[in-house]
């Protein structure tokens, strides 16, 4: 019976026939009302997990998702399909227009939200006068990969479900190592989740590390392979400055390719406007940051390329997982040149404040605690303490969490803060070694002398699936003998006439089907 | 380019008159009595209210580059002029500086919801014709859509007529326009299956800076609707888009409730007294008024003898500076006499004295 009201839900509301590996046990699980864990590789279709079972139950079914940006992408895909019963709430919403959401919660099927919106005891009052069926933690690795340091609402995430009646659980990823998953049902305190991991290897992707000597030869190398083949494709950089110079020099010298740069700083409108360019084959190349790619389901994407690694395997993973949905042969290239880990590193040490500094920060919040125990407002505080926001972020939680803030006032006793400054001292040496030992998988995996695919999945599961194409560069892969479809050159200048005419008239266009 | 000759034109208006702010508060077509009364008395209408997205700190940055470029030069504190290379600059016949086009004063507040309602329009019928309805709206502003969709229930029967229509429209209107203008316009057009430029890859593609691209397209518009409103038969389908425009409301709303009063013959220190407010607001409502009402009778507040002695002394300051003016003349005359004098002056004499 209920199978069928879904299969039937799947036709009428979302215009699928079939389901995808994966996403009809963890429907079935629940709409059954058992909490699930589910790992799937990206471009599965985790979000329709969800997204069903909110359009049967009569509740509202929350979605706590880590961007804005990748929100408000949502919510606009979902309203393009007709399902019109959806909101994204932040905290820049106006205060009007809040209000006027407010009074209609249980009008919505799906709210998606931010954790740290949670944690405003208004927004919990108002979630508890709606029935909430289904809670969903979206990119659940982010539990474990930003929790401790600059998103501690997420470790927050089990008291807040424990505030709404415990509804059921559905934490989802791409990437998780059993340690993440560990760490994700720890902090939602959800012992018995029912476990729904799917192997993520993908066999259609070959991968390439090239190690090179600084910037000039990794822009180089990329301009050779992009001279070569004009595929979709997608650059990463760990700076935003960067995807705009990259993309500015390709387009420079190589003017057949039609690039764009995309970053968090970009306005909704533009960011926008190159998916969709993308979406649609107007774009071949994007320079992104990390920013670009959640929610894009683009299945033609050739090429991945990294100009610069990221700070783990989860997050290489998931940026590769781009590449390829439609199962062609498709290519991860990894640039890497002497001295990159050192970008990294700093990175990372400007996400955790200094142990060594730790006595002296203390000194200063004393000062401060003598004229006021309440705080002083963000800016004040973070000159006055030295650390930038996210440093501080960290800082507090673990100060509540001893019991030294508690609603944002200070609480002095002086025993206790020297035992509190030795835990988080403990605890800062911990999250550090950690952080440095995933630097360390990441430039180990990049300095592997043997198959790059194997090094790539042990770590995440027992066996991967014989690749359909060439294996790796060190399996003996190179750009020579990859050949994939080209994008074909319809670039001339046509008069502004025939493209009104084209766009207006539909003339040239053969006719197409979804 | 085009914001280069729109900055260095203010400021030849203005001169030592107003700060480089009101040039800024020119463009962003900020309401207030001083930024209208500005527009009129120094022969800046059609700029009015051209640039509404510009940023202050863009303009800055802007500005500060105009310094470098030695095109303008700083006088005093806030006070900017152009140099004789900015002047000559701006005096040259500028090839595609469709300066021309602009209609401020008319247009600020029709144009952008004429665009966002073609566009939104192009985007909704080319996708519906191809029985595409997953789209993302270009534009997400409620009263655009709710126009776009009542317009759309209309036309769903016969998108292919609509289509046709309005490609004669557009097509007809835009061969009036450089092929580079009508070729951009285009190019920012979003349908089925194809998304429209960004400002900055318009700007990269044509060779132009980013900062002009809003500029270009909305003096593009302003031109349209002026073709538009003079012939209407010749473009039905355009005339229907402007239909349920908001109107260009030229008072402010407290003014209009002083307008009433006066009509009916209170005096200012009445009004003052019934509305609650400080006699200086009602005065300024006054000389908003004054600004837009031919038959404001300003006799009734300047004597002729008081009027000719403003004048003179306008006459010999050579400047709009209230208070040199106020220097030049008998004591009894008030600053509010002045701003009558000078509201009711624009008209006829605005030029005049800018053009020296």
């Amino acid at each position: 019976m209920l199978k069928d009201k879904v299969q039937e839900q799947l036709r009428k509301q979302f215009h699928i026939s079939s389901f995808r590996s994966g996403q009809e046990e963890i429907i079935d699980d629940i709409m059954n009302g058992n909490d699930v864990l589910g790992i799937l590789p990206t471009g599965s279709g985790k979000s329709l997990c969800y997204q069903l079972p909110a359009t049967l139950f009569d509740g509202v079914t929350i979605v706590v998702s880590p961007l804005i940006s990748l929100m408000e992408d949502q919510v606009k895909q979902l309203k393009a399909t007709g399902f019109k019963k959806v909101v994204a709430l932040n905290s820049f919403m106006r205060p009007d227009e809040r209000t006027r959401v407010f009074q209609q919660l249980n009008q919505f099927k799906l709210i998606y939200l931010s954790p740290e919106l949670l944690q405003q005891s208004d927004m919990i009052e108002r979630l508890r006068q709606v029935k909430i069926d289904v809670f969903v933690i979206d990119e659940a690795h982010c539990i474990s990969q930003w929790g401790h340091e600059f998103r501690p609402d997420y470790l927050r995430l089990g008291t807040v479900l424990r505030k709404l009646n415990g509804p059921t659980v559905l934490a989802l990823s791409a990437t998780a190592t059993m340690e993440v998953q560990n760490d994700i049902i720890n902090a939602l305190d959800r012992p018995d989740i029912k476990r729904h991991i799917h192997p993520m290897d993908r066999e259609n992707i070959t991968f390439m590390v090239e190690k090179v000597n600084g910037d000039k030869d990794k822009q180089d190398v990329l301009t050779n392979i992009l001279k070569q083949n004009r595929v979709p494709a997608l650059i990463y950089f760990s700076s935003k400055r960067k995807t705009e110079e990259i993309a500015a020099y390709i387009s420079e010298t190589l003017p057949s390719q039609r690039v764009a740069f995309y970053h968090g700083d970009m306005d909704q409108l533009d960011r926008i406007t190159i998916q969709q360019q993308f979406m649609n084959d107007q774009l071949d190349i994007i320079c992104c940051t990390s920013a670009f790619g959640m929610g894009i389901n683009k299945r033609n994407i050739r090429l991945v390329l990294h100009y610069h690694f990221p700070l783990q395997i989860e997050s290489f993973l998931q940026e590769i997982g781009r590449a390829g949905r439609d199962g062609q042969s498709s290519v991860s290239l990894l640039l890497y040149s002497p001295g990159d880990e050192m970008i990294q590193g700093t990175i990372i040490e400007n996400e955790l404040p200094v142990k060594e500094e730790l006595n002296n920060i203390f000194n200063k919040l004393y000062q401060l605690y003598i004229n006021s125990p309440q705080l002083p407002p963000l800016n004040q505080l973070l000159d006055a303490l030295r650390l930038n926001e996210v440093q501080w972020r960290f800082l507090h939680y673990q100060m509540e969490q001893h019991g030294i803030i508690k609603k944002n006032c200070l609480v002095y006793d002086k025993s206790e803060w020297e035992k509190s400054i030795q835990k988080i001292g403990r605890f800062i040496e911990t999250r550090s070694a950690l952080k440095g030992r995933k630097l360390h998988e990441m430039i180990n995996w990049i300095h592997e002398e043997n198959c790059l695919r194997d090094s790539l999945y042990k770590s995440f599961q027992e066996h991967y699936k014989t690749p359909l194409y060439a294996c790796c560069s060190n399996c003996g892969f190179s750009f020579e003998h990859w050949e994939p479809a080209q994008t074909q050159n319809d670039q001339e200048a046509i008069s502004w006439k025939t493209k009104l005419k084209k766009l207006l008239l539909n003339e040239d266009y053969e006719f197409e089907t979804e | 380019m085009l914001l280069d000759y729109i900055i260095i034109s203010c400021c030849s208006k203005f001169r030592e008159g107003r700060s480089i702010s009101a040039v800024y508060h020119l463009l962003k077509g900020k309401r207030s009595i001083q930024t209208v009364q500005d527009s009129h008395i120094y022969d800046l209408k059609h700029f009015y209210g051209i640039y509404q997205t510009l940023h202050k700190q863009d303009f800055d940055e802007y500005i500060q580059k105009l310094f470098k470029h030695n095109l303008l030069v700083l006088k005093g504190d806030n006070v900017v002029l152009p140099t004789d290379r900015g002047m000559n600059w701006i005096n040259e016949p500028a090839e595609n500086v469709p300066v021309r086009y602009f209609n401020g004063m008319e247009y600020n507040r029709k144009a952008p919801v004429f665009w966002e309602r073609l566009l939104l329009s192009v985007q909704t019928m080319t996708n519906s014709r191809s029985n595409s309805f997953n789209f993302i709206p270009v534009i997400d502003k409620p009263d655009v859509m709710a126009w776009v969709k009542s317009y759309y229930r209309q036309w769903r029967n016969h998108q292919t007529a609509f289509l046709s229509q309005l490609y004669s429209e557009l097509s007809q209107l835009l061969q009036l326009f450089w092929e580079k203008e009508a070729s951009l316009f285009v190019d920012s057009l979003t349908g089925y299956k194809h998304y429209g430029m960004s400002s900055f890859q318009l700007a990269e593609h044509y060779g132009l800076r980013q900062i002009d691209i809003p500029l270009i397209r909305t003096a593009i518009i302003h031109r349209m609707l002026a073709i538009i409103t003079q012939d209407t038969a010749a473009y039905p389908l355009f005339a229907q888009f402007l239909r349920d425009l908001p109107e260009e409301a030229k008072l402010t709303n407290s003014a209009n409730k002083t307008k009433k009063f006066l009509e009916r013959n209170y005096s200012a220190e009445d009004i003052a007294a019934i509305r609650h407010l400080k006699l200086n607001t009602i005065y300024d409502h006054m000389v908003e008024i004054a600004l837009y009402d031919e038959s404001f009778p300003l006799g009734q507040y300047v004597t002729s003898t008081e009027q000719e002695e403003i004048r003179t002394a306008i006459n010999s300051t050579k400047s709009y500076k209230l208070k040199e003016i106020k220097h030049e003349i008998s004591e009894t005359i008030s600053y509010f006499q002045i701003r009558l004098v000078l509201a009711t002056e624009k008209t006829h004499q605005g030029d005049y004295f800018v053009k020296r």
